[in-house]
Formats: C-alpha cells, structure tokens, sequence
C-alpha cells in the first residue's frame, strides 16, 4: 500500500497559477477525496499525480520514492477517467489485458488475472463485447477493471462516476470503496460533489483557486468547517452578518435590528465583525415559543415540498432571510405569510471572523 | 408581409421545392457525372475504331506491331500506378511524423511551419513542376550550389516522383494533422498510465484510431499522383505517364486511343473511389505483440529530437526548397539570359521588350484564367449549395450513398482524363453542342471543381443549428426566408472558404484545359508552353505571377476561416 506526498507543488500555465505551493499527505490505505468547484486545481493535481502534467515547482513522492522525474508509464498507478477512456477498438477482455501484455507476462498468466478481474468486477459475460455495444455502467467497470489488472496500489480517480445517471451513482460509490478496501489500495478521487465525497471519503481536501482549504475527515469538515467557503460548499448553511458582544463567559452576536445569537464559543474580541453560520437542518420552525437569543422571530414567504424535507424561507423581523429544512413527517408544517420561531441551539453556531470580501467568500466558484 | 417575404413563401411550396431539386440533379447527370461516364458508351460505339487503331493499326500490322498503342497504354499505365505507389509510400514516411508534430506539440515557430506546408498547395501544379526541374534539373539548382556541371536528376521518372511528393506533402500532412487530432488524448494517456512508452501506445492506440482515416488520405494522395498533369508535363521529358499519354493523343487527334485510355482511367478512379468508402469500415490490423523493452529505448528524447530534426530536414530539401526555388531563379535571371549571360536576353527582356509580345500574351491569359475560375465557382455555388442541403436534409436512404459517390467522381479521375471526356461528350463526337474553346474550359472547370464546392458546404451544412431554424419557422419565416435571413448569414464565411478554394483549383489546373482549349489559353498552359519553347525566364516570370496571385487568395482565405 502506497501513501503519496505532494511538496511544495506549484503549477502555472503561462500567467495563469493552477496549483499554488500544495503540501499534502494521502496516507497508505486510504480512500482520499479532492473536493472543490470546477476550475479549483484538483484535476490538475491529480493529473500531476499521474505524471500527465509536468508541476512548475515541487515534488510528488510515491511510496517515498521522488516520481518527480518519472514518467507516467513508470509511476505504477491507474488511472480512471469520468469518460472511461476505454480502447474502442478492443474487446473488454483485451481492454483490461493491455497493461499486463506490457508487462510481457505470459498468455496463461494474463488469462488467469483477466478473468479474475473480470470476475470481481462483474465483466465475465461482456468479456468478448466491443466497447460500442455497452453501458455507461458496463464502460466504467471496464475501466476499473483495466486499472485493477495491472496490479497498480495507487488508484486516481477523475470525476469516475460523473458520466454516470444519478441512481448508478449512489450504487457505484458503495461498489468503489469497497473494491478500494477490499483490495487495499489507497485511492486519490476526484469530485465536485460534497455529497460523493462526503459518502466515500475517508479524509477530504477542499480546493480553492489552486489551494487547499482544509483537509479532514467528512465529519470534521461538515462540524468543524474551517472557512465560510468550506462551510458554504460543503452542506447548505445561512450566513448572518453581525457584532461580536461578550456577556459573562457567552459569546453573542448582534445582527442589525438588535437580534441576538449566542454561539458555543469563540475568540473573537467584543467588537468585532463577525459572520455567523447555521446549517439549514440544524434549525427548527416552531409557531410555539418565545422570542429572543437563538429563537428569532419571521414569517415564511416561501415553501418548497422536497419529500422527506420540507423547504422553508424565512423573513426575519430584521429584514435578514434564513432557509430551514424541516423533516416532513416530524416538524411542524407552515404556508408561506405565517409567522414562525427559528429555534437553534447554540453548539451548531459558527463564527467566522469578517472577511475582506465577503461576496468572494460565498461565490461557489 | 412585404412582396420578398410573400414570393418566398410562394416558392416554399412543394411544386417549386420539387422542382429545384430536379434541377439540381439535373445539373449534377448533365455537367458533371454525365461526361466522365459517357466515355463508357463512347468507347462501345466506336469500338471499331478503337481496336483498329489501338490493337490492330493497320499500318504496323505488316511488321507486326499492330498494338504498338496497347502496349504503350498499359505501359504508360503501369507507370503511373508505380509511380503513384512510390509517391504515397514517400509522403507517408515524411509526412506522418510532421502531422504528428503539428498536432501534437507546442513549439516557436509551429505557425510558420504550418503555413510554409501549405505553400505547394498554392503554387499552380505547372509552376511547382517547373520550380522542380529548376531546383533538381538545372545547373541553377541544386547540383550547381554542390559544383557540377549538370543536374541531380534529369527529366523523367526520378524527377516525376519528386514532384509529386512536393505537392502532394500538404494535402497528406493536413489530413494526417486533421486525423491525429481528432484523437482522443485521454486515451492515449490512459495507455501511459497503464505503462505503456509513447512508442507502444503510437502503436496500440494511436495507430488502431486512425488506420482508416491515413488509409483513405492515402488513396487521396494515390490518386492525385495519378491523374496529376500540369507538373509532370513539364518535368516528363520523354517519358509518358497515362494523363500524359491522353494529352498527347488528344493534341495528335487520334480520338480513338485517347478515348480508351480515359475509359480505362475513370474505371481505375471508380474502383479507387470505391475502395476509398470501403475504407471507411472497419478493418482488422494485428496489434498483437508489445516489445516494451525495445519501444521503450527508442522513446527516448534524443530520438524523438533526431526525429524531430529529419522530419524538418526532409520537409526542407523535398517540398520546401524546390518549390520556392522558381524565386531565386528569377531573381537571378532577371536582366541576363540562363544560356549566355546576355543581360539583354533575361526575364525582363523576354517578357517585356521581346518581339515576340509575351507581355500581352500573358494578360490575356491571366483575363482568361481569372474569367474561367470566377464563372465556374460562381455557377458551383449556385448549383451546389441546394445539393449540399439535398444530401444532407432530405431522407434520400439508399440513395445518400449513391448521390454521394457521383458527387466524388470527378475528385479521382485524372483531370486530363475528364477534360478529354468533356471534349467527347459536349463536341463534334458527342452531342456536337460545343467546340474546343472559353466555354467548353468552364464547361470542364467546373466539372472538376464541383466536389471541391459541395464537400466543403456539406460539412458546413451538417453544422447548422437546427434550432435555429425552427425558432424562425415558428416566428412565422416560410422555409425560403428562413435561408436567406437565417441559414445565409450563418454559411457565409463557409460558402467563401469553399469559393476561394475552387477559385484557386481552377486557377492551376493544367490538365483538363490543355484537352479542351482550342485557342484559348490559361496562365498554367501558357507556362507549360513557354518550358517547352525554351522561354524558361519568361516562364519563371509567369509562374512567379501566378503564385503570387494564388498565395494572397490563399492568405484571404487563411483570414476568412480566422473569423469564426
């Protein structure tokens, strides 16, 4: 089982940085995610992982040998691509031959690791099909199965379940981990889903204009985001702007028209501009309750049924607006033009220092 | 509804629409397809006298040699096609890996490089042939920068072969580029990363992805050798290739052989033109066997550089170099004559001072070649923009392929060979409507430029939005207007692409006119003329005015296609 390291990698396309001084570990066994919005440097990094793209500065260790150097066909890796990258003009079974046939293993040997690939990827009675002739599902297993032949331990993973229907998806993530665990490898994945990521990952590294935001587990990174950005991608969260006031050893925030939020804890020195984050399902619509800190006062001018969760949008007294979902079958349900409670606890509360440029912050970009 | 928008409305119909389409095919049996397959019933109807005269001539039957012509024909034939074989073999070796090196890497100076390719496509065939022999055949060329006394290569095959490598180099490297890089890189990666060298995945998936595209570029290249004339009347000598052979008959009157030979050529082209669709379907090519170890070696930088370097060299010495050649040429014999040194017998003299009025001759010839390249593009355009529409548009099933293999027909066919065609069909054999002349060189120009027109516009068509459209049939435009208001202005750029480039086919071609010109002449006949009446400064001076004109046609059209 590998582990890989990134040092200092740096990638600039004529004036245009990719990749900005990345520093990272993927340890030995683990199943790792690249998060982020379209154009952050995850592909590219991952691509340089490959030895596809040629790092301006920097380092890339595999194993603890420096690959650096090293062209892609010597790096021991596989790569899966989101559009399968299968050779049309061969048949499955020859597909997931070629990297043996390089190997220049013998005809028997490559036989018998074919159809035990075949077999764990459940490609047995397509064996003989050309490409043309299968599924989308059917394709990426075959171009799993081509990376797995091989005996590569690194698996790279690019956007692999992004050309597939939503339904396959979910399935195919599970089917993923799994041969990844099963076969004790360590993967690099990437994805612009939080949902993905968050169901496969083990540890998550959110990118950002070729930077890394924070890396941690998906618990970590949904509980604990380190940024109004990674708590803005990953999960659906409000923002409220405010002042930070200390009141014995509570930390509250004053939003404008005087409404008060106690958070858990904060360093923030009174005074200071804050921003304050609350998931939308870890608040709740009452039309019970009083008025005050954490329990702020609106009325719903928007509905929208999800199914399990119902979507509310709320006009506090302030004029700030706040979503809400709110489970079907337990909340309490509301027609838009009442008046409700948005009750919170303060444990869900963050608080972000203001940023310099707050509308940059949120942009999912 | 203004009165334009209620005729086209009117002529939306179905009647006229039905109409214009049997027009258009009309055109297509009559002008174009019509002549080359006449040639069949021609050589039927006078079969006597072709096997009098081709197998059993009666003056030379006494001593026996009776098919004295037939064993020229087939001999003249055979040439051609090892020559052709020998041509394409060429232009693959140096002009793959130059398509591998303009598709697929960033360097300085790849524009330059692109463009220099191109110049063979723009030098007129006769210009080029005439720029080789220089280059290879004269003491001015090649063999007189190294000392000798005479030149490399004299007239005939060796200097035939090169030729045709020169102009053909641009038109197999453009399409290799085109071909390569429709390749899907990805999978060329996915290939590395499974291990293998850049050399086994050319191999493994590089090669198996465009076997059949460098399959069809090749019969292309096949058989423009083939029927190539203008430029190998000059470098011939007294050598024959079968185009050759048709001129010459033609010019000696002896119809009947000269007939026979154009039927055998446009059977040749039909099975080249038939093996070319074929082509296009999958076919098997072992990849079997991976030499990793030895591939891998030969992946090595220094021998992609080597490569590299004799890539570039070989581009220099056979394309590049001989055919710019005709400027220093002319620029050397400017004010002095290539035979004495007399300064008063030079391009200059001969052109311009000489008894003989070359100058004039030269204008008219000039009018003349600009009038027959703007009236035979003008009326392809009219007459192949509706069929490109046809092919594409209408539900013509088993027809579609038909249609499109009669609108190739004319591409493959020697030009010499459908000139002479024109001249049975529309002449005194044929349906005695015309003589050899101005029209009948339309005639037969815009025979030859047809597929030139309606290929490009096709592949114009196929990319129209058809959204488009049906967002301006439901704003209430009738299908008329919807083509002049919508699909017009979308083609626009297309159409004059298309244009420009049979503009400049016409403005070339050797062969075809040659057969049917009577007394007329076109600036690439005029060249070949003044060769072989030994006028080569004058002749350096016509070619250097024809390419210039060609090249700033090819520069428009360079800035047409950049506006997109």
């Amino acid at each position: 089982m590998p582990d890989m390291r990134l040092v200092n990698v740096t990638k600039r396309f004529d004036n245009v940085v990719a990749v900005d001084r990345l520093n990272l570990h993927v340890r030995s066994g683990e199943y790792f995610v690249f998060l982020g919005p379209s154009g952050c440097g995850k592909t590219t990094t991952l691509r340089i992982v490959a030895g596809l793209t040629e790092p301006t500065e920097g380092e890339v260790y595999i194993e603890d040998r420096n690959v650096s150097e090293v062209p892609p066909e010597d790096r021991n890796i596989g790569l899966v691509f989101q559009h399968f990258e299968v050779f049309p003009f061969m048949t499955v079974y020859d597909n997931v031959a070629y990297s043996l046939t390089i190997q220049g293993l013998d005809d028997e040997e490559i036989d018998k690791r074919v159809h035990q690939t075949l077999e764990v990827t459940g490609l047995n009675d397509v064996a003989d099909n050309y490409p043309n002739n299968l599924s989308a599902p059917e394709l990426q297993r075959c171009s799993i199965a081509r990376v797995l032949a091989g005996g590569s331990k690194l698996l790279l993973l690019d956007e692999p379940l992004g050309s597939l229907d939503p339904k396959t998806r979910e399935r195919f993530r599970f089917t993923l981990r799994s041969i990844v665990k099963g076969r004790g490898l360590t993967a690099i994945h990437v994805t612009h889903d939080q949902e993905e990521a968050m169901a496969m990952a083990d540890r998550i590294a959110v990118f950002r204009e070729g930077r890394i935001l924070q890396v941690g587990s998906p618990v970590e990174l949904y509980e604990r985001p380190a940024s109004i950005f990674v708590a803005n991608f990953v999960g659906e969260t409000n923002f409220l702007e405010g002042i930070v006031e200390k009141r014995e050893r509570k930390t509250l925030v004053r939003l404008r028209g005087d409404l008060l939020i106690e958070a858990a804890e904060s360093e923030f020195d009174a005074g200071s501009r804050a921003v304050v984050a609350v998931r939308r399902e870890n608040m709740f619509l009452s039309s019970s309750g009083e008025k005050g800190v954490n329990s702020l006062l609106g009325h719903v001018i928007r509905v929208a049924f999800l199914g399990k969760l119902i979507r509310y949008r709320i006009e506090l007294e302030n004029g700030d607006f706040i979503e809400v979902k709110q489970p079907t079958r337990t909340g309490e349900i509301f027609e838009e033009g009442e008046s409700a409670h948005v009750i919170f606890s303060p444990e869900k509360v963050l608080v972000y220092r203001y940023p310099k440029d707050l509308f940059h912050e949120l942009a999912l970009r | 509804m203004r009165l334009l928008e209620r005729v086209e409305k009117r002529l939306s119909g179905r009647r006229y629409r039905t109409a214009g389409t049997v027009l258009v095919l009309l055109f297509l049996f009559v002008f174009i397809v019509g002549p080359p397959l006449s040639v069949f019933l021609m050589v039927v109807k006078n079969w006597g006298d072709i096997y009098a005269t081709v197998f059993a001539d009666p003056f030379f039957s006494e001593v026996g040699k009776g098919a004295f012509r037939w064993s020229m024909i087939q001999k003249a034939l055979v040439r051609s096609l090892e020559i052709a074989a020998i041509v394409t073999v060429v232009d693959l070796i140096i002009g793959l890996p130059m398509a591998l090196i303009l598709a697929r890497y960033e360097f300085r100076g790849k524009r330059l490089v692109d463009t220099l390719i191109d110049l063979p496509m723009v030098v007129p065939t006769a210009a080029l042939g005439f720029s080789l022999y220089l280059f290879w055949g004269s003491v001015d060329g090649l063999s007189g920068l190294l000392g000798l006394k005479t030149g490399l290569a004299s007239r005939g095959p060796l200097l035939i072969i090169l030729t045709h490598v020169a102009f053909s180099y641009p038109y197999i490297v453009r399409s290799l580029k085109e071909i390569i890089g429709a390749v899907d890189r990805n999978l060329e990666y996915a290939a590395r990363t499974l291990g293998a060298p850049p050399l086994t995945v050319f191999r493994t998936v590089t090669a198996p992805l465009i076997k059949s595209g460098v399959l069809a570029g090749s019969i292309l290249c096949f058989t423009r050798s083939l029927g190539e004339t203008g430029a190998t009347i000059i470098v011939a000598g007294a050598f024959y290739t079968a185009p050759l052979l048709v001129v010459e008959y033609r010019q000696l009157l002896m119809i009947p052989p000269a007939a026979f030979l154009s039927m055998i050529l446009v059977s040749i082209s039909a099975v080249l033109l038939a093996s070319l669709r074929f082509s296009a379907e999958r076919f098997g090519l072992p990849i079997k066997g991976v030499w990793p170890r030895t591939e891998r070696l030969l992946s090595g930088k220094n021998q992609r550089r080597l490569r590299d370097l004799a890539t570039l060299s070989l581009f220099a010495l056979l394309v590049l170099l001989p055919t710019s050649f005709i400027f220093v040429y002319l620029f050397k014999w400017w004010s002095g004559s290539p035979y004495t040194g007399n300064p008063q017998l030079g391009a200059f003299y001969q052109v311009f001072l000489a008894p003989d009025k070359k100058l004039p001759e030269l204008w008219s010839s000039i009018v003349a070649s600009f009038e027959v390249a703007a009236l035979s593009t003008a009326i392809n355009i009219v007459a192949g923009l509706p069929m490109a529409f046809i092919l594409v548009r209408r539900n013509l099933g088993k027809f579609k392929g038909l249609l499109d293999a009669l609108i190739d027909i004319p591409l493959t066919i020697p030009t010499s060979a459908l000139g002479f065609s024109f001249f049975l069909f529309w002449g005194s054999q044929g349906l005695s409507l015309l003589g050899p002349g101005f029209w009948m060189i339309i005639l037969v120009h815009i025979g030859f430029t047809y597929p030139y027109i309606v290929r490009p516009l096709v592949a114009v068509v196929e990319g129209l939005d058809v959204h488009m459209e049906e967002a301006s049939r439901t704003l209430g435009a009738s299908p008329l207007t919807v083509f002049r208001t919508v699909i017009l202005p979308t083609m626009k750029q297309g159409i004059l692409a298309a244009a420009i480039m049979s503009f400049t086919r016409s403005l070339g071609e050797t062969g075809a006119t040659v057969v049917v010109m009577g007394l007329t002449r076109t600036v690439p006949v005029l060249i070949v003329q003044w060769v072989e009446s030994l006028a080569l400064p004058a002749a350096a001076f016509a070619c250097v005015v024809l390419i210039t004109i060609s090249l700033a046609l090819l520069l428009v059209l360079r800035y047409v296609l950049g506006w997109k």
